[in-house]
């Protein structure tokens, strides 16, 4: 029993993952996925490390190819498009390490996120950008290898707003940040990027809180997809601590 | 006196190893390729060089341009023929670094084959010796060292103001996040293999020019020092090469005022007290290992 009693899986979506399997050389991590987000709200995944929520990621940005099922973006097919082209269809990506340019300055990273725009745009989304996160004013001039870890991560999430993407996927954008730096990330700013109308694909080890900012939650395990429901009935039920284990068949 | 004569000739060397390390190292730092066949893709500029000067009847600044010219046709093409193919099929870079040796083989021997194992030497016109601060320098030395500089001024520019400069460094800062962000890092590897190809085909024409005389063999003898300018700077790091040409070049013409011999000697024992006391270079590079074949 993949849903919560009285609700059924979901298929629609801006973004729609069908069947998905995916992983390394022959080996797949993944196995028959599906998972849906829409534009205006936060899905997020949860499951116990080593459940495939970055190679789920990596394969809707077209880091690893699929090896089976559909990956669709507003009704177009992008599934085993290479990675710089999926950009270029409105997906915007923040891995978890990694994120940022460490030898650009800030302001090259924001360039850099805005790279197949033409000239002018690119300065006139920057002034967005800061807009939305006037804390990286300061420091367009810095090396992006050299600020803070909740600093960076604004500029991550920042260089992919550049685009004006209307699919936005994070890997655990919290990771190494103090718990009181993640409440805040992730209320702040990955909630906030609802309000600009993109769907945001969320993978979260701090379970609860991102729950909280999500309309609708995937518990995958074990390669496979567990449960899935609206993100406020996980939080309600009692089981949590087994349910984030992919443990759903006694509550089910 | 004596110091100043090898100041001058110190110049003219860093500003030829200058052009090699800076092609190496911008190479090295997109692709982590530690490439072997750059020293016969140097010779290659120097026989296109010797082709349009001495067959061709050419000036020698247009054989500068074709050396150029050639040096990326060839590293252009060996990256789409050669390295591309391996990197795709999973080869490790260890394993390429073996791969770049035969493609480097391979090349000096075509070149024999059809070039002879005679020396060969450029026609130069007699100029007359020109005193700057008390250096002495050939109207030809004076030209390689506005070469380099121009080159390298012009490398600069790219790098930091333009969109395609801006991209390479990406790409070789995190060619993963690169990809994601939109950037083509296929393209972008190919345009950096063909400048540092033109950059080590330059390399090679000034060097043959300053030495009077080459064969097949003289950029695979060249390679040595350049790797050592840009292994001194922090491979893969344009500045540290361009400081690392300059140190070695200068070290090399001041050795040479007690022995010709010891040129090679000091080069490389500057190198090695370099990697004693950091062995990343004089600027360590931030990106890791990844491959470019990797999607």
């Amino acid at each position: 029993m993949r849903t919560s009693p009285g609700e059924s899986p979901r298929r629609d979506g801006h973004l729609v993952v069908e069947d998905l399997s995916a992983g390394y050389k022959k080996t797949a991590i993944i196995r028959g996925v599906d998972v849906a987000v829409s534009k205006g709200e936060v899905v997020t995944v949860i499951g116990p490390n080593g459940a495939g929520k970055s190679t789920l990621l990596k394969s809707v940005m077209g880091l690893l190819e699929p090896m089976a099922g559909s990956i669709s973006l507003g009704g177009e097919p992008i599934g085993g498009l290479p990675a710089n082209k999926v950009a270029a269809k409105g997906v915007g990506y923040v891995p978890q390490v990694r994120d940022v340019f460490e030898t650009l300055s800030v302001k090259e990273n924001l360039e850099m996120g805005g790279y197949h725009l033409r000239r002018p745009e690119v300065q006139e989304r920057i002034e967005e950008v800061l807009l939305a996160y006037p804390q990286l004013k300061g420091m367009l001039t810095r090396s992006a290898g050299k600020i803070s870890g909740g600093e960076r991560k604004m500029v991550a999430i920042g260089r992919v707003l550049m685009t004006r993407p209307s699919l936005v996927i994070l890997d655990e954008p919290t990771a190494g940040l103090s718990p009181k730096l993640a409440q805040q990330m992730l209320e702040q700013y990955v909630a906030r990027l609802t309000a600009r109308e993109v769907a945001v694909l969320l993978v979260e080890q701090r379970a609860r809180e991102a729950l909280e900012i999500s309309q609708y939650a995937y518990v995958l395990a074990s390669g496979e997809v567990k449960l899935e429901s609206a993100a406020a009935s996980i939080l309600d039920r009692d089981d949590l601590g087994q349910v984030f284990l992919g443990r759903t068949e006694g509550a089910a | 006196m004596e110091l100043n004569l090898a100041l001058g000739f110190g110049l003219v060397t860093a500003s030829i190893l200058a052009l090699g390390a800076v092609g190496f190292t911008l190479q090295f730092g997109i692709t982590n390729i530690f490439n072997l066949s750059f020293g016969q893709v140097m010779t290659v500029g120097m026989f296109a060089a010797y082709l349009i000067n001495v067959q061709g009847g050419q000036s020698l600044w247009v054989g500068v341009l074709g050396g150029a010219l050639a040096g990326a046709v060839v590293s252009g093409f060996l990256n789409k023929t050669v390295f591309m193919p391996f990197l795709r099929r999973g080869v490790s870079l260890d394993g390429i670094i073996i791969v770049s040796l035969a493609v480097g083989l391979v090349l000096e021997n075509v070149m024999l084959a059809f070039a002879g194992p005679s020396f060969k030497a450029y026609n130069q016109p007699r100029t007359h010796s020109i005193h700057v601060l008390g250096m002495i320098l050939t109207v030809q030395q004076l030209l390689i060292i506005g070469i380099s500089v121009a080159a390298l001024v012009g490398l600069h520019l790219l790098l930091r103001q333009t969109r395609l400069g801006k991209a390479m460094r990406a790409t070789a800062a995190n060619a993963g996040l690169a990809r994601t962000s939109g950037i083509a890092t296929d393209r972008v590897t190919m345009i950096a293999w063909c400048l540092s190809g033109a950059l080590c085909g330059a390399a090679g024409v000034t060097f043959a020019l300053n030495l009077a005389t080459f064969d097949t063999t003289t950029g695979s003898s060249l390679l040595l020092v350049v790797i050592a300018a840009a292994v001194f700077g922090g491979v893969g790091q344009p500045y540290g090469a361009m400081l690392g040409a300059l140190v070695i070049g200068l070290a090399t013409e001041f050795a040479a005022l007690v022995s010709p011999n010891l040129k090679e000697v000091i080069a490389f024992a500057i190198l090695v007290v370099m990697l004693l006391v950091r062995p990343d270079g004089l600027i360590p590079s931030a990106a890791t290992k990844e491959t470019m074949g990797a999607r």
